[in-house]
């Protein structure tokens, strides 16, 4: 049995490297939605002209450390993210919409009940030692990333994989039966930490050996990796460039600097504080929507956060476009509360959520929390971080509510109260609607911040899992989407946005909602010309 | 006096250690909790911290770590697993260079213009340096630094690299261009200070009895500066050239930031993000290593400058 999804099913018909190919600037048309104020058309794309060979691509990043590695399933920086991408390649990855697009997967199916999963493989992949990717390959991959003694980043959303029946059909198909019912396979095989790998290969210690666009040549934590031109790449005539060279900077700042003296040619994921620097210098910047965002998580276990009409109070006294000026210079999409709004299964037909201070005051009012006070943790998580809990403190005054904030560092949030904080931040990267509730919305789930464990909602999700029609899931999704909204316990006002720099030489970067900087990490369009 | 400092300063080092040890044992979240950041799930972190030994006792961590620094084995880097030792120690030859460079630089700059400046006391060259130096002074380095930077590299004149680009594995000298930024931040930082104490010594030097004596035999102008005033302002020098080195080493901490210099300070300011306690400690050390070493340094060469002062102490 087929998959029953025809619009995924055109979207597994493209290589995702061809489609970069001579793309127009105008494909940041594509990206305005259906809000005419958001911001999510990019500032300009590059394009025109055949892909020319050659050359080296010099990318800056920033947030690389000396913890950085080249483990691949176990990423820790962006940079990890940036390297593991242009090592390896994935059975799915996300497409510039943020929907999920086969990579070195062919095809995947699951049975009726969403129990059994067939994955066929795409023929003919060489891994860089110039062996052949097979089923063997990718089974070694899942029971390496579902290790017991050593779990990697991606376990969690892996997890109901039954690893010991895990066969190979043939050489290039692979049976996965899981524990459990598993409607969100595809989706869970598209997040990151997740490239094939060789069998045998141990990722802590062997020199890097993927069927990714580049070869490993020198890597230093925290300063630099240098890495060749694959030349037996799947996509033909890819990757563009000889040699990709990543800098690891620690201050955005120098990075931008970097770019402006043409010392770099793409300044990746730097914030909409270097907007302006960069624009009046004559460089570009390609700002694309992003699906992360930074949300303020309400403890729904602690009072005064236990009472839905706090929660419901606090949303309502946020001016999403004002925060949004404020933070993002106006850039990327309005939040309503409800992560995954790129999924397929996202309900735009929520109302969007404005400011109303009356209302907020009279749900305090009813709860007999008028002139409510309560302490915000605030870190900088993730760009803008602190800026928008600032906005929220100011905002809230509107309604009679006194925030105090208190700002420690992010290791510091991520400490010993990590998970325990009554109302504070975090910041997630985008991910799609049901694939996030396993990591934040039921007991147990690894990032769970606000205590939630609602019986109806994981009812529903359990529901949804086992679901393998993609219009009834779709269903089961909005019901916890209105949950959500209704009485959830995240304040999601924006979007972030992802923005690069770009010297003009540089061609082939597209915007991309996938929520990853500089072409979503696939370097193998890029040219320079 | 020289085995008596020595011992003082060991003494220091193991008080610096204890210091060290205690800061970083209060510094809130650890290694594994930031080296996982939020991809960790409370499992994950676990793991970490037992591959870490992060919740061994205080007590029982520092002495293996005293331990293991007095025999020369400052034990693995909790970020990344590689011995601190090779770590730091590829970065403290830039970050010498850096030093070393910046300071003789900005001494011999400073001290020159110091002494051109008490010569010609209150005329145009001495009131426009002394302002300027002045300026400087309050002056923080990053400021300073992002001047240059928007001078040289990026914003009016495009001739200097805006960031370092040195290659893990090559010297700073192959890639002089990226050095010359970071080191005029530095020799803007301390030619001031420099400039401003040589003057000050000079000036009273030039107006003592001995330089007015030295003046009526009818010596010329600059033989009296450079024989009689001069010998005399040494020891004051060399005690600023030793404070500045110190400086120095602290200043290299926001330079090597805002340039992305591959060295020990941009590495602390790293490992503190990273809760990468003995990376943090073994560079803290060194500092505090290079601090002893040049006050003694400095107070030695002082002393052999001033022959008065080498006479054994009375009492």
């Amino acid at each position: 049995m087929k998959r029953p999804l025809t619009r995924r099913e055109v979207l597994q018909r493209t290589a995702v490297g061809s489609v970069a190919v001579g793309s127009s600037g105008f494909l940041s048309a594509c990206f305005g939605g259906d809000d005419d104020d958001d911001s999510s058309k990019a500032a300009g794309t590059t394009d025109a002209g055949q892909p020319r060979r050659g050359g080296t691509l010099t990318v800056a990043l920033t947030g690389g450390t000396s913890a950085a590695t080249l483990d691949p399933i176990n990423p820790v920086t962006q940079p990890d993210e940036a390297r593991t991408h242009a090592l390896y390649d994935s059975l799915v990855v996300r497409s510039p919409e943020a929907h999920p697009q086969l990579q070195l997967a062919e095809e995947i199916t699951p049975n009726k009940d969403a129990t059994e999963w067939t994955i066929r493989l795409k023929r003919g992949v060489e891994f860089h030692d110039g062996r052949e990717m097979t089923a063997k390959d990718v089974i070694y991959t899942f029971r390496k990333i579902l290790d017991p003694k050593a779990p990697a980043v991606a376990a969690t959303g892996l997890s109901r994989i039954d690893t010991a029946a895990l066969k190979a059909i043939d050489k290039y198909t692979v049976r996965v039966p899981l524990k459990q019912p598993y409607s969100i396979f595809v989706e869970q095989l598209s997040g990151n930490a997740q490239p094939v790998i060789p069998d045998g290969f141990d990722p802590k210690k062997d020199k890097p050996n993927g069927t990714g666009p580049f070869k490993y040549q020198s890597f230093t934590p925290g300063r630099e990796s240098v890495f060749v031109r694959h030349p037996n790449y799947w996509t033909d005539g890819q990757p563009y460039a000889d040699k990709l060279v990543i800098t690891d900077f620690e201050d955005e700042a120098s990075a931008v600097n970097a770019l402006l003296a043409g010392q770099v040619n793409i300044s990746g994921g730097i914030t909409s504080d270097s907007l302006q620097s960069i624009q009046s210098s004559g460089k570009k910047v390609l700002i694309s929507p992003g699906g992360g965002f930074t949300m303020f998580t309400m403890h729904v276990q602690k009072p005064p956060f236990d009472d839905v009409n706090v929660r419901q109070a606090l949303r309502m006294v946020v001016d999403r476009k004002q925060m949004r000026d404020a933070v993002f210079a106006g850039h990327g999409a309005i939040g309503n509360d409800v992560y995954g709004i790129w999924s397929e299964d996202y309900d735009h037909s929520l109302p969007q959520r404005e400011q109303d201070f009356e209302q907020a005051k009279s749900l305090l009012a009813k709860s007999g929390k008028s002139n409510l006070s309560v302490e915000l943790i605030t870190a900088e998580v993730q760009q803008g971080a602190v800026k928008s809990a600032q906005v929220l403190a100011e905002q809230a005054k509107g309604a009679g509510i006194d925030i105090k904030l208190r700002k420690i560092t992010a290791t510091e949030l991520y400490g010993d109260n990590y998970l325990k904080w009554p109302f504070a931040q975090d910041y997630s990267t985008y991910n799609y609607y049901l694939p996030e509730i396993a990591l934040v919305g039921v007991k147990g789930a690894p990032y769970n911040e606000t205590g939630w464990d609602d019986p109806t909602y994981t009812r529903l999700y359990n529901e949804a899992l086992g679901t393998a029609d993609e219009a009834k899931r779709t269903e089961l999704a909005h019901q916890l989407q209105r949950i959500d909204y209704d009485r959830g316990s995240y304040i999601i006002p924006l979007f972030t946005p992802i923005i690069d720099g770009y010297a003009e030489e540089v061609h082939g970067l597209k915007p991309s909602k996938a929520g990853i900087s500089v072409n979503a990490f696939q370097f193998a369009p890029i040219w320079l010309a | 006096m020289v085995a008596r400092r020595s011992a003082l300063g060991i003494l220091t080092l193991l008080l610096a250690s204890v210091l060290v040890f205690a800061a970083t044992q209060t510094l809130p979240g650890n290694a594994a909790t930031a080296a996982l950041r939020n991809t960790g799930s409370a499992e994950r972190v676990a793991v970490l911290e037992r591959q870490l030994h992060l919740n061994d006792p205080a007590i029982s961590q520092y002495t293996q770590w005293i331990t293991g620094l007095v025999k020369g084995d400052p034990g693995n880097s909790l970020a990344n697993g590689e011995p601190v030792d090779t770590l730091v120690m590829g970065r403290v030859e830039n970050s010498a260079v850096l030093v070393l460079l910046a300071g003789s630089i900005g001494a011999l700059l400073g001290a020159a213009l110091g002494v051109a400046a008490a010569a010609r006391r209150g005329g145009w060259f001495d009131n426009t340096l002394s302002v300027v130096a002045l300026t400087f002074t309050a002056l923080p380095e990053f400021l300073i630094a992002l001047f240059l930077v928007i001078c040289f590299a990026t914003v009016w004149l495009h001739v200097l690299p805006a960031v370092a680009q040195i290659p893990p594995g090559t010297s700073p000298w192959s890639n002089a261009e990226s050095l010359v930024l970071p080191t005029a931040t530095l020799v803007l930082m301390i030619m001031p200070y420099v400039f401003r104490m040589t003057r000050a010594a000079m000036i009273e030097a030039l107006e003592s009895d001995y330089v007015e004596m030295a003046r009526l035999t009818g010596m010329s102008a600059p033989r009296v500066l450079f024989l009689y005033a001069f010998p005399n302002v040494i020891p004051t020098v060399v005690q600023v050239i030793g404070l500045c080195l110190l400086y120095l080493a602290g200043g290299i901490v926001v330079v090597e930031y805002v340039f992305n210099y591959p060295g020990v300070g941009q590495q602390l300011v790293a490992a503190v993000t990273d809760r990468d306690i003995p990376v943090i400690q073994f560079i803290v050390m060194l500092l505090a290593a290079f601090y002893v070493v040049v006050n003694i340094g400095a107070d030695v060469l002082a002393l052999i400058a001033t022959p008065r002062r080498r006479l054994p102490r009375s009492g």
